[in-house]
């Protein structure tokens, strides 16, 4: 799923959990991470993400978009399980729902948490480098990414990828990241010099509201 | 695909506590430099790349298994293997919001990537000032970054859980409670004990590192030669349509 995706439900979504300040939920994922890496007990990890996916039933989030993106680091658990010896069910079902858990309270976190509120709670924490960084990264990735959306449809509507082209296609799309790379390079420069003009002094503030 | 692509919850907390602090160490020297140096102009040209290895994850890739690009060594070569950190970082970090990866594993996730970010621009710098041949260097400065950062990252993953049984069991398998037990029973029963000992160790839970080896070779080595491939075919382009971008390869005679 695309952040921009993401940012659309953490910035337009109108849930009782949107309204909460974006430290508390901050603070209430590193307890649930806290938690969910201190419990040896898979009932008690069961009963973590009963909760976790009741609370998500009555939130009024979109469930399928939101499944869909908690699911996602299972593919990865797979790997790991299928690298054990004498793996048991038990041992099986603790790992995969330790990391449902904290999938699903880091999902709950981005979908009512828009990246900006989370950047401006971490910045008590983080120094000003960090969060300057990220805060320009956020601003690029909506930036460029029209340009990339552009760029793939150019490329669907001229013939696209092929599987049964392998070079070709390979080419194409190196061509094509090749373009988007010197043009997101141009936009660096273009937002750095903006962000000159306007004052910028290679710190971020954020307003109270 | 040298990504740790471990969600939370399965490596110790000493492995990913040491990936923090490693970090912290580099951002530390990391900051020095762009102080230093003054640097602070390359702030917007970082959070691009760092934007950009975030998107080019949805280009997709005609291959049968879901593949994605992270274009680490691309960003080692634009950026040098300093400023590399600080996208990688970023890149990570956001990610790990959105369950890719994982948020405990951000440490060591960016210390593998970056590590494949500088052994990729020291390769290429190598290779094209020797060579001059600009695929051909981009080919082998990503194919040898992945392997070597792959090889490290199977090895953090080794690292953390060899002693998986013990980490999943602390009640049932715990060494020394085992040792316990056999130091009180008698000479007698000290036979049946090592047999009943060693027949546990057959079926205890173990990571079976040359399976995990294999799949993440299997996964991996495609991977490779279309992550090379593209890093290839990319700063080819990019050679073609703006060289500047890659001035400080140049050889002194063409600059």
């Amino acid at each position: 799923m695309k952040i921009a995706d993401l940012d659309y439900y953490a910035t337009f979504g109108n849930t009782f959990l949107h309204k909460i300040p974006a430290k508390y939920k901050l603070i209430d994922a590193a307890i649930i991470l806290a938690a969910v890496l201190y419990a040896k007990n898979v009932y008690s990890l069961a009963i973590m993400y009963f909760l976790l996916i009741t609370y998500l039933v009555f939130s009024g989030l979109p469930r399928r978009n939101f499944l869909k993106a908690s699911l996602y680091p299972l593919i990865f658990t797979a790997i790991f399980l299928f690298s054990m010896e004498n793996l048991t069910y038990l041992t099986a079902f603790k790992v995969i729902l330790r990391v449902l858990c904290i999938s699903t309270t880091f999902i709950f976190l981005i979908f009512t948490t828009p990246y900006i509120q989370i950047f401006r709670a971490l910045s008590a924490i983080l120094p000003d480098i960090m969060i300057n960084i990220l805060f320009n990264t956020y601003r690029s990735l909506f930036i460029i990414n029209n340009t990339l959306d552009n760029l793939l449809t150019t490329m669907r509507l001229r013939g696209g990828i092929s599987i049964f082209r392998p070079v070709h296609s390979l080419s194409t799309i190196g061509n094509l990241v090749g373009f988007f790379v010197i043009k997101s390079i141009e936009t660096s420069e273009k937002m750095y010099e903006g962000l000159k003009l306007r004052g910028y002094s290679n710190k971020v503030f954020f307003s109270r509201d | 695909m040298s990504h740790i692509h471990i969600p939370d919850g399965i490596l110790p907390l000493w492995l990913w506590v040491l990936g923090y602090i490693l970090i912290g160490i580099c951002f530390i020297f990391g900051a020095f430099y762009i102080k230093k140096f003054q640097k602070q102009s390359k702030f917007p040209l970082i959070s691009i790349m760092a934007a950009l290895m975030i998107l080019t994850m949805s280009v997709p890739i005609p291959f049968p298994v879901p593949y994605h690009i992270n274009l680490a060594v691309l960003a080692g070569i634009i950026l040098g293997p300093i400023l590399s950190f600080f996208a990688i970082l970023t890149s990570n970090l956001l990610l790990a919001f959105t369950a890719h990866g994982g948020i405990t594993v951000v440490g060591l996730n960016t210390l593998v990537i970056t590590t494949e970010a500088a052994i990729g621009y020291f390769i290429f710098n190598f290779f094209y000032k020797k060579t001059d041949k600009i695929f051909f260097s981009a080919f082998t400065a990503t194919f040898l970054a992945l392997i070597i950062s792959t090889f490290l990252a199977i090895g953090i993953v080794y690292a953390g859980t060899h002693n998986f049984s013990a980490l999943a069991h602390h009640h049932c398998c715990h060494n020394e409670g085992h040792q316990e037990k056999i130091n009180i029973h008698n000479e007698k029963h000290l036979e049946s004990e090592l047999i009943e000992h060693h027949e546990h160790q057959d079926t205890e839970e173990k990571f079976n590192i040359k399976r995990f080896f294999a799949l993440m070779f299997m996964f991996g080595f495609i991977g490779w030669i279309l992550e090379a491939s593209l890093t290839g075919f990319i700063v080819s382009y990019i050679k073609k349509v703006k060289p500047d971008i890659l001035y400080k390869f140049q050889k002194e005679n063409e600059k």
